[in-house]
Parts: structure tokens; C-alpha cells; sequence
């Protein structure tokens, strides 16, 4: 027989054999529907994934911006006095949306491999403070003190500030919002020896030994489903974990239950440019010339 | 071929895909960086990633080989590359002395059951041994340059 054979002189050939060509569809059949069943039931489960963190999500963006409607709403319609305590508010609830949309943009962006390193000279006393400064409110409401202690003043420690601010205050929000009502969070930090180490200690629920992996994981919450007991989506340690790496940093975690967590953060000073990162990295140039191998 | 005038430092857990030829360079312990170039749109990317597969924790970044692959190709497709015209070259996965996890091996071994798996042909590879290197790829002519590190980097 000849190497090619149309599909119509395959049936016939079949069709010449009874009971052949059932047999065949039968297997293949079967085959195909296990296949579908598997695919099928992968389906469901990232169909799952997808729909827990549409929802997640949906609560942590439509909540702050249906506030701000209404609250601008009320603006427009009350007395001049009342202003200034509403437009605070605004200014509350568009910062708690601003964070939640870094931490999903720069969660894409990891997740991309688009992340890139903007280095630049930075104040850490300045970084810490207006950190704490934008959770004002938040402290205000659970009475909680947050105590700095450490000093970096007047040293232009060079990193990508952006990353560092989102992994400081991704922290700072987790200790307030697993801090009791009047408990206190305590900041502390110093750049030795080229390392910026930081330190974010809260007084609250804590984390047992087995369940401190777990808090890295995306979109995971030890706490969830109906019995959620605290807002967020989950993204903040996975992303936080991931900006470190980026920064050729660490991040560590002391914890215990009802004891309260200190999330360490330890980053190296980065070199101000693209090109001395490279030298910094290897200790010797990186220069190409003949001797070189060629792919 | 020119050497093109843009430049790319790739960080680790980075991807680099770009229409415009560019010189891309990154620096490779354990980690394994694969060229793609696709011969006819002369057009080419890299990856650099850390270990070989996802495990489902933490965001899933080009970290991993394998999610690191899809994405090359990804982007690749996006901007006009197909698997058929591609070929490959895979550079890295040194072992460190202080590691018993043989994370570099692995990481190249991941690779080439993915490529296998993809049709796509690993052209040149320098991988293995205990020794770091840095490639400069020349995303618009799939050329690479490598040397050796001096010493051993994480």
C-alpha cells in the first residue's frame, strides 16, 4: 500500500472489516472523553481561583471607590464647616484604594518579569515617617502607637524607593490589621555595613509555626471564605516577598499565636546605575572582547 | 550584523521580548537564561530564571522555568515569532559547592524536556559545572557572547 492514504480510503478500509471501525470509535471516544474530563476538571479548579480573587478583589475596589462617591456626594451638599472632616475621609479611602491598586499593578508587573530597578538616594527616617503618616487614620481608629526607633538621618541610602515604600507599607498594614484595639506597632531600623534592616513588630493575633509558609502564598488568608474575618485579597506577602528578590534582599519572620508577628525586612544598598550593578555583582568587568566564546 | 545600540540589564526572574534589536545582558549563577530567536522574523528574547518550577506559592513570577518558558513564548508569539522558526540557546545552571539540591541541574533539565516538548531546537548550550557566567544576547542576530565569572556567585 501506497504512504498516503486519504481519510475516505481509511474509512472504507475500515468499513471493510466489520465491526472494526466501532471498536476503533469506541476507543477513541473514550480517550477523548477522559481527556476532556481531565482538562474539564481543570478547568473548574482555576475557574475557582479566578472567581475567589474576582471577588476578593471586586470588595477591596468597589468598597473605597462606592465611599468616595458618596462621599464627594456629600461634599457638594453640606455646609463649609463639615468640609474639611469629609474630604479627609476622601483622602482615607482613595489612599487604602491607591495601595490596593500598587499591590495588584506591581503584582502584574512581577508577574510579567517586567519588574525593573529605579535607584536613587533615599532618606530611610523620611521613608518610615510618611509611611506611618498615611495610615493616620487607620491608627486612629484601633488607638494604636507606632513606635520608630532607629535612626538613618541624613544618609541618601540608594534603592529603588518605590519597592521599598510598597514592602514597608504592605507590612505596616498587616500589623495594624492583625493588632488587638490599643496595642502598639513598633519600627525599627538601621543601614550597617551596606544593609538596610528593618523591622515591623505588632502585638497581635500571630502566627502559629506550621501556618508561616502558608502566609506567602497568593491570595491565601489563613482566615477565609464566609468566615473571613479581615479585608484584603492576599497579594501583600507573595508580592512583598517577590520585591525583595528583586532587591537581592530577605525577608524573615518571628512569630508566635497571640504573641504578635516581626516581619524583618534586609536589603543591600544597590550601586546608583544599570552598568555598576553588573560590576557590583561580579566583582570584575564586564567586557567582552575576542578571547570570548561565541553561541 | 551591527551591534544594536539599545542595551537591557535583565534582573533575575526577568523577561526581555522587544521588536527593536537590543544587546541584552544578565548574569547567571545557578540560574538558567534561555536566547529564543526566531531565524526568520529575526527577532529574538531571553529569560532568567531561578528555579524550575512554580509550586504553586507566591506569585507566579518568571521565577520558575517553566513559567518563565511560557511567557518567552508569549511574548514572542506576540510580536510575530512562531515556535517552527525558532531556535534555542541555553546558558547557566551552574552548581553551587554549598547546595545539595543540584538546583542548577535541575533547572536545565527543565528546559530541555520543555523545548523538546515545544519542537524547539537547543542550537548551543554551556551549562553546568561550578562556575558563574555572563552572556551578553544580541536580540536582533541571536548571537551570544559568554565568559566565565572569576568567581563563584550565588
Amino acid at each position: 500500500m501506497s504512504g498516503n492514504i486519504t481519510d475516505q480510503e481509511l474509512i472504507k478500509e475500515l468499513e471493510s472489516r466489520p465491526g472494526l471501525l466501532a471498536k476503533y470509535i469506541d476507543q477513541r471516544e473514550q480517550s477523548l472523553r477522559e481527556e476532556l474530563l481531565a482538562v474539564n476538571k481543570k478547568l473548574v479548579i482555576s475557574e475557582q481561583i479566578k472567581t475567589d480573587f474576582l471577588s476578593n478583589i471586586r470588595n477591596e475596589i468597589i468598597n473605597p471607590v462606592t465611599a468616595l462617591l458618596e462621599l464627594s456626594q456629600a461634599l457638594a451638599d453640606v455646609d463649609e464647616s463639615a468640609n474639611s472632616k469629609i474630604a479627609g475621609l476622601i483622602f482615607e479611602e482613595s489612599s487604602k484604594l491607591n495601595f490596593q491598586m500598587r499591590n495588584i499593578l506591581s503584582s502584574a508587573e512581577m508577574e510579567a518579569g517586567e519588574a525593573e530597578l529605579t535607584i536613587s538616594g533615599v532618606d530611610i527616617d523620611n521613608l518610615v515617617q510618611s509611611t506611618i503618616k498615611g495610615f493616620g487614620k487607620q491608627l486612629q481608629k484601633k488607638q494604636l502607637e507606632v513606635e520608630t526607633l532607629g535612626s538613618a538621618s541624613g544618609i541618601a541610602f540608594k534603592t529603588d524607593v518605590d519597592k521599598v515604600q510598597l514592602i514597608l507599607t504592605n507590612l505596616l498594614s498587616n500589623a495594624i490589621q492583625f493588632s488587638y484595639v490599643g496595642n502598639k506597632v513598633e519600627i525599627s531600623y538601621f543601614i550597617e555595613e551596606g544593609q538596610l534592616h528593618l523591622s515591623v513588630k505588632d502585638y497581635g493575633i500571630g502566627i502559629t509555626q506550621i501556618d508561616q509558609e502558608e502566609v506567602f502564598s497568593r491570595f491565601t488568608q489563613l482566615n477565609r471564605g464566609t468566615t473571613k474575618a479581615y479585608p484584603g485579597h492576599g497579594l501583600g506577602l507573595s508580592l512583598t516577598r517577590a520585591l525583595l528578590e528583586v532587591l537581592d534582599g530577605q525577608l524573615t519572620l518571628e512569630s508566635a499565636p497571640e504573641k504578635g508577628s516581626t516581619f524583618g525586612i534586609h536589603i543591600p544598598e544597590a550601586e546608583l546605575d544599570e552598568d555598576s550593578l553588573i560590576y557590583s555583582a561580579v566583582g570584575n568587568e564586564f567586557l567582552f572582547g575576542d578571547s570570548d566564546e561565541v553561541f | 550584523m551591527n551591534t544594536p545600540q539599545d542595551k537591557y540589564y535583565l534582573l533575575p526572574s526577568g523577561i526581555f521580548v522587544d521588536k527593536k534589536p537590543h544587546v541584552v545582558d544578565t548574569v547567571l549563577g545557578s540560574c538558567v537564561a534561555v536566547c529564543l530567536f526566531d531565524e526568520r522574523m529575526k527577532i529574538g528574547g531571553i529569560n532568567h530564571y531561578m528555579l524550575p518550577f512554580w509550586n504553586g506559592q507566591g506569585l507566579a513570577s518568571p521565577k520558575y522555568g517553566n513559567i518563565a518558558m511560557d511567557k518567552l513564548l508569549e511574548k514572542l508569539e506576540l510580536i510575530g515569532a512562531h515556535k517552527k522558526h525558532m531556535i534555542a540557546k541555553v546558558f547557566g545552571g551552574a552548581n553551587q559547592m554549598q547546595s545539595s539540591l543540584n538546583v542548577g541541574e535541575r533547572n536545565v533539565l527543565m528546559v530541555r524536556d520543555y523545548l523538546k516538548n515545544c519542537g524547539i531546537p537547543i542550537v548551543a548550550e554551556n551549562v553546568g559545572g561550578e562556575i558563574g557566567r555572563k552572556i551578553r544576547f544580541n536580540s536582533g542576530s541571536g548571537q551570544v557572547l559568554m565568559k566565565f565569572l572569576q568567581k563563584v556567585i550565588v
